[in-house]
């Protein structure tokens, strides 16, 4: 695609290569992709076709073998904290949730805030405010073992939100929780998308939860292989 | 929550290890407090006895030594030493460890110079003084009187002579409580060295100066070969057991120091790799490398910090029974300085950095999308 069509963009990839085992295995293989501010793109595809391996370099977690990935036409290059960066940008949600199991909901939620300047009392309200809008209220000192997985999943994305992130990376977010709680779970993820106006990628292969996307962008093989639905 | 409650979580998690590594340490630590505890009271003891004679220098012999220097004639030397300038007193002790009859521990027996300043800082508490030179008895210190079992007017057994206990005496220094006190005739008459001595205590004058101390010494060093003036602080400190205490100590704290330093390693080392995910996780989330090496680090110091404040109760604790047991009594008076404490608490927050470097680094290099799916 032409990625220069979207002059707007959040987040723009050119080109991008992800290989493993010395060339051998090919995670990515030119991806060219550009995602506006504010949208809530799906990324579809079978199982080993490169979701994730997208996600994780939009998400600075991987470094592409080759290719450019630009946050807000900042090169990623440029980027001399990650960490920090990611901090500051973007917030991850996963299928398996990535939950500390020796913290409770709420420390779940505020660790992510420790080694923020000035870090304190007002993250945890913060916390507990996410989580209560989250249907939590009465759950914030229970341990992970001891939560549903659409608990967990919703735990997961008071995380992903305590540090007011520009950008959600959602890797399979529904993928271990029954229909009902997946569909309350993308519910939520959606109205805080739409009300903070956040920007949404989430690798998905469930059509069901494509089909509230913006935008749905296909993948096989490690390549774009639809031309992708037109952005809104 | 914070980085340190977290650390705190993350140790009492683990408790069997975090026990293991903490008794790991507070052993070594212990060993250490009680070394150097009982090294540095040794050195302490002996000041303490030199000092609370009032003694200003003592002559010597060069090359000696022992806790006590080897005896030497004293009449030549003394009478020179009374010639020098602001000299009070030039008083001769002679000292041996001896058994004090049979199943008793072996105690210091000292023979000082009758009617000299050396006796003045002693307080009677039961009986006399001696009387004449050689009057067979003996002023026995408070401890000594304890540990010997013996009371005013009883008799003690001395290299086979008897001598009859005229008094008992309490001293500021732990080393003459221990003590059996006579005159140094009869000392010298019982350990068969008539007229030496180990060393000969000099008094001067209150008119002297640091400089006249000074010119004293190197009067002694010019004019009379073979002997030295020294303070009771470098005698003390020439003194090869108390060399050997302190070089024991030293060698117990680098042992113990290496011991708690790969403890550590080994613990932090395991429960990085155990932790691999989680710190992946917390890679995710945003932390920096920095606050994840903080983490590292605050556990070990928790560890190292539990062990070592464990191990100085230990050591303490330890060296207070050693002191109390019968055949060590009187012989150590074990020295814990604030300094010192201060010290082993430093030594032990460097261990927990020095064992926490490698994990922390290990668990900052992390690549968190490989972290996040470790098993």
């Amino acid at each position: 695609m032409n990625t220069e069509s979207f002059p707007d963009a959040i987040v723009r990839a050119r080109a991008l290569a992800l290989h493993f085992d010395d060339g051998e295995t090919q995670a990515l293989d030119g991806v060219d992709i550009a995602i506006r501010a504010g949208e809530f793109v799906a990324v579809v595809g079978p199982s080993g076709c490169g979701k994730s391996s997208l996600l994780n370099i939009i998400g600075t977690l991987e470094a592409p073998t080759t290719g450019e990935v630009f946050f807000r036409a900042q090169p990623y290059g440029g980027i001399r904290d990650p960490s920090l960066f990611r901090r500051q940008h973007i917030g991850f949600i996963f299928q398996s949730f990535n939950l500390i199991p020796t913290l409770n909901a709420l420390d779940n939620v505020v660790v992510a805030t420790i080694g923020v300047p000035g870090a304190g009392s007002d993250q945890v309200a913060r916390a507990r405010e996410l989580l209560e809008k989250l249907g939590l209220r009465d759950r914030m000192a229970h341990f992970p073992n001891k939560m549903s997985g659409g608990e967990r999943q919703r735990v997961a994305i008071a995380r992903a939100l305590i540090n007011t992130p520009d950008l959600i990376l959602a890797d399979e977010p529904t993928g271990s929780l029954d229909s009902a709680n997946s569909a309350a779970v993308l519910t939520l993820l959606t109205d805080i998308q739409k009300e903070r106006g956040l920007t949404l990628i989430m690798a998905t292969h469930d059509p069901s939860v494509s089909a509230r996307a913006d935008r749905i962008i296909h993948m096989r093989d490690g390549k774009i292989a639809l031309p992708q639905d037109p952005a809104p | 929550m914070n980085l340190l409650s977290l650390a705190f979580g993350n140790i009492y998690r683990r408790p069997a290890r975090a026990g293991l590594t903490v008794s790991a340490i507070s052993l070594g630590i212990a060993a250490v407090v009680a070394l150097t505890g009982i090294a540095w009271g040794f050195e302490a003891s002996w000041q303490k006895a030199n000092d609370a004679r009032g003694t200003d220098l003592i002559v010597t012999r060069i090359a000696s030594e022992n806790a006590m220097p080897s005896p030497f004639r004293a009449e030549r030397v003394q009478e020179a030493l009374k010639g020098y300038p602001h000299v009070r007193q030039v008083v001769g002790l002679l000292s041996e460890m001896l058994s004090v009859g049979e199943n008793s521990p072996p105690v210091f027996v000292f023979g000082w110079a009758s009617g000299s300043y050396l006796w003045d800082h002693l307080k009677l508490v039961a009986g006399r003084w001696s009387g004449a030179d050689t009057e067979p008895v003996v002023v026995i210190g408070s401890l000594a009187a304890e540990l010997l079992h013996k009371r005013v007017d009883d008799t003690l057994e001395i290299e086979g002579q008897q001598f009859r206990v005229a008094g008992i005496f309490e001293s500021p220094a732990v080393i003459e409580n221990g003590a059996v006190v006579m005159s140094l005739t009869l000392a010298q008459q019982i350990l068969d060295k008539p007229g030496k001595v180990n060393i000969l205590n000099v008094k001067l004058d209150e008119s002297a100066a640091e400089a006249d101390l000074a010119a004293f010494k190197a009067r002694v060093h010019d004019t009379l070969p073979g002997f030295v003036a020294i303070t009771s602080g470098e005698l003390v400190g020439k003194n090869t057991v108390v060399r050997i205490s302190k070089a024991m100590s030293h060698a117990t704290i680098l042992i113990a120091g290496l011991v708690g330093a790969l403890v550590v390693f080994n613990t932090m080392l395991m429960s990085i790799n155990e932790r691999t995910r989680e710190i992946g996780i917390l890679l995710t989330v945003g932390w920096q490398r920095r606050t994840i090496m903080k983490l590292v680090f605050s556990e070990s110091v928790i560890l190292t910090l539990a062990g070592g404040l464990i191990g100085i109760v230990v050591g303490i604790a330890i060296t207070g029974i050693l002191e109390h047991l019968e055949v060590m009594r009187g012989k150590i008076d074990a020295v814990f300085s604030p300094a010192f404490l201060v010290g082993v608490v430093g030594l032990c927050v460097l261990l927990g950095i020095a064992g926490g470097l490698f994990p922390a680094l290990k668990a900052a290099r992390l690549r968190p999308a490989q972290a996040l799916w470790h098993e």
